[in-house]
């Protein structure tokens, strides 16, 4: 019989089960009788970034290498290149074969592109994570309630701690597909990798009838160790994102189990489809540090408006944001503060902040300013003109019917504070007084 | 070009929008410090920065005022100003953003010698050429630090140099965005959403009564008055204070 697709999952804590793993994320598995070995984070940070800069030169030679060697080790494997998320739907709804439930996991990108034309499909889309997840009370409202983990050896925490395989999997199997976003994939040995919090994946890889791993082409690198690493450091760097995720969350859709889903008696089955989706284009042009992302949402540690978008049908960061404006499934990048905080949290310095300024010049270059922004866009020629008539200007933006005309004509909230006109400006003063 | 134009002891005063047309008094109580170290100063002709453009989708009309900026400031550059802003927003374009945007020599010039007020003086007190005859004033104060100044690595110059007036107490450092960020939180489209993230920052005042507020953005200033009722100020102008001028 051939070789079983190799597949390593980290999960957070090396030596305890996870019947308690939000306990064990909350205190970072540090216990007095396991201290992690001493880690550099600059070092990490440095090791992680000559790593995604190797896969994002070389992408279609590990591209081509995996394919390669998925065909001549793994031959059961079906394998697809799909270039977009339709083509991805369709190779998954033939692959179907009758088949409506299908098992995702949280937060990997690829699953979150590929939600909404399966749910659209008719397909029944379980969220597994969140019906694993059974946390009572929040903890950690926000970022400055944290540890600071990251700073605190935290890399010995999450290790491989599942080596398994998919197709000779000792449980019963369902009836339904799992489609699973890999976190990392070996181009030299195929290994597979994942990141779990909880035992989700674990379980779909080994009771769905058909077991479909998704790779966007940014997730494949060199090797094992490489893989592995990249893994790592998902999980290290987004640990404190994830622990901010923890809360009660209410239920969305019943669990597998809850389904009563019947038992298969067909063979298993394993695909691999290498998903692109707008990701080599990002090599081209001004996004292609976006390719270095390892999605680990470490710039969602900060960000000051993450507490208000967790009723998006994607899973809300900053650099998940500028994604969805990328691809045109939004028109608006107006929510950023520009406050740089998701800049400075990331691991592979990405410059997000700049990218959200690019983003939104390209549109505005093709489809103008919005109306409000037309004004707001010359906030001197607003200052000049209110500036020699200084009194009078700031009676008037006292008043309530002008302030409910500049709402209307500017977008400037009536309620809001603004400043004062001077008519002696600084720079007058200074040709008077120097 | 020497390594830095601090040492010149003469500097360039960018004063952005907001010391320039809503709040005189930052930029008077920065020419005033700078006078009393014997700092030679002039403040060049100079359009805002183009921040608040680029956000508002102004692309066109940013670009003219980053070419005028950078042509004026770099030549000041030349004959050896170090550029010198109160704003930490002004400043983290020209710095950090100005060369992204339009890579040549002009704009990398006036980056490498942009200074933000606090950094310049802290600068100048490492060489031992500030003048630390502050007057002790006995008050505390809270600051809240921009996002701005954070992301240009600066977060502590100002509280650095306001520990160095005797009898300055900082009572606690505030650090979460304030949810302004320019014109974003006067916008109908976001005014509640600012205020909400504005929320931490006012309880933070609350929990630590001080005599004094301080913070170097304008945006945070005004989301801090409207929110506490309190006035907040440039540290500049408590600087000028200590020096009772």
């Amino acid at each position: 019989m051939d070789k079983d697709l190799p597949v390593w999952i980290l999960e957070p804590e090396l030596t305890e089960k996870r019947d308690s793993s939000a306990r064990k994320l909350f205190e970072g598995g540090q216990k007095a009788d396991y201290l992690p070995e001493t880690i550099s984070i600059g070092d990490t940070r440095r090791q992680l970034r000559t790593l995604r800069e190797y896969a994002r030169s070389n992408i279609s030679v590990l591209a081509g290498e995996l394919k390669t060697n998925l065909g001549q080790k793994y031959p059961q494997v079906k394998v697809y290149t799909a270039a977009d998320s339709v083509e991805a739907i369709e190779y998954i709804t033939r692959a179907s074969d009758g088949l409506n439930v299908i098992s995702i996991n949280n937060s990997s990108i690829v699953t979150q592109e590929l939600k909404p034309g399966l749910t659209a499909g008719g397909f029944t889309v379980i969220n597994s994570y969140l019906n694993e997840f059974d946390v009572k009370e929040r903890s950690i409202r926000d970022y400055w309630d944290l540890p600071r983990l990251s700073e605190k050896n935290l890399a010995g925490t999450f290790e491989v701690s599942i080596k398994t395989t998919v197709l000779d999997s000792d449980r019963e199997s369902k009836k339904y597909l799992t489609v699973l976003g890999v976190n990392a994939m070996s181009a030299e040995d195929c290994t597979v990798f994942f990141l779990e919090h909880f035992s989700n994946i674990y379980n779909d890889l080994r009771q769905a009838e058909k077991v479909i791993l998704v790779v966007g082409l940014d997730k494949i690198v060199k090797d094992r160790q490489d893989a592995n690493f990249q893994t790592k450091c998902m999980a290290v760097f987004g640990m404190e994102s994830a622990l901010l995720g923890l809360g009660p969350k209410p239920r969305q859709a019943p669990s597998i189990d809850e389904l009563g889903l019947l038992s298969s008696d067909r063979n298993r089955e394993l695909h691999v489809i290498l998903l692109d989706n707008g990701r080599a284009g990002l090599l081209q042009g001004k996004y292609k540090d976006l390719f270095l992302c390892i999605g680990c949402r470490a710039c969602n540690q900060r960000c000051p408006i993450r507490h208000s978008f967790t009723d998006v049908d994607y899973i809300w960061s900053p650099r998940n944001y500028l994604n969805q404006f990328l691809y045109g499934r939004s028109h608006s990048i107006d929510v950023c503060l520009h406050c740089e905080a998701c800049r400075m949290e990331c691991p592979l310095d990405i410059d997000l902040p700049h990218l959200m300024w690019q983003a939104k010049m390209d549109y505005t270059s093709k489809h103008g300013p919005s109306f409000y922004h037309r004004i707001l866009g010359k906030p001197e020629l607003l200052a000049r003109l209110g500036t020699p008539f200084a009194p009078l200007a700031n009676r008037l933006m006292a008043n309530g019917l002008v302030r409910v005309l500049t709402e209307k004509i500017a977008g400037i909230d009536r309620k809001a504070t603004l400043p004062r006109f001077h008519s002696q400006t600084f720079r007058k003063w200074f040709r008077q007084n120097a | 070009m020497p390594e830095n134009l601090i040492g010149n002891k003469k500097a360039a005063i960018y004063t952005g929008c907001f010391a320039n047309y809503y709040y005189p008094e930052v930029g008077q109580a920065a020419v005033e410090v700078l006078r009393r170290n014997g700092v030679q100063f002039i403040v060049p002709d100079q359009v805002c920065c183009g921040l608040p453009m680029i956000a508002k989708g102004n692309t066109k009309g940013a670009y003219k005022n980053l070419e005028y900026n950078a042509r004026i400031l770099s030549q000041a550059v030349a004959d050896g100003y170090a550029v010198i802003t109160t704003c930490s927003s002004c400043g983290l374009m020209i710095k950090r953003d100005y060369p992204l945007l339009l890579d040549n020599e002009q704009t990398r010039l006036v980056s490498e010698n942009l200074y933000h007020i606090t950094e310049y003086l802290l600068k100048l007190h490492e060489m031992g050429q500030l003048d630390t005859g502050f007057q002790s004033l006995h008050r505390t104060v809270f600051y809240h630090t921009p996002c701005h100044l954070t992301a240009q690595q600066l977060g502590d110059v100002s509280v650095e140099m306001l520990k160095l007036v005797p009898g300055t107490i900082i009572e606690h450092i505030g650090r979460e965005c304030c949810g302004m960020a320019g014109a974003y939180g006067y916008e109908k489209a976001n005014y509640k959403l600012s205020r909400e993230i504005a929320g931490k920052l006012y309880s933070e005042i609350e929990e630590n009564p001080t005599d004094r507020i301080a913070t170097d953005c304008g945006g945070c200033k005004l989301q801090i008055e409207a929110g506490t009722g309190r006035k907040a100020e440039h540290p500049i102008i408590l600087l000028q204070e200590s020096y009772g001028i």
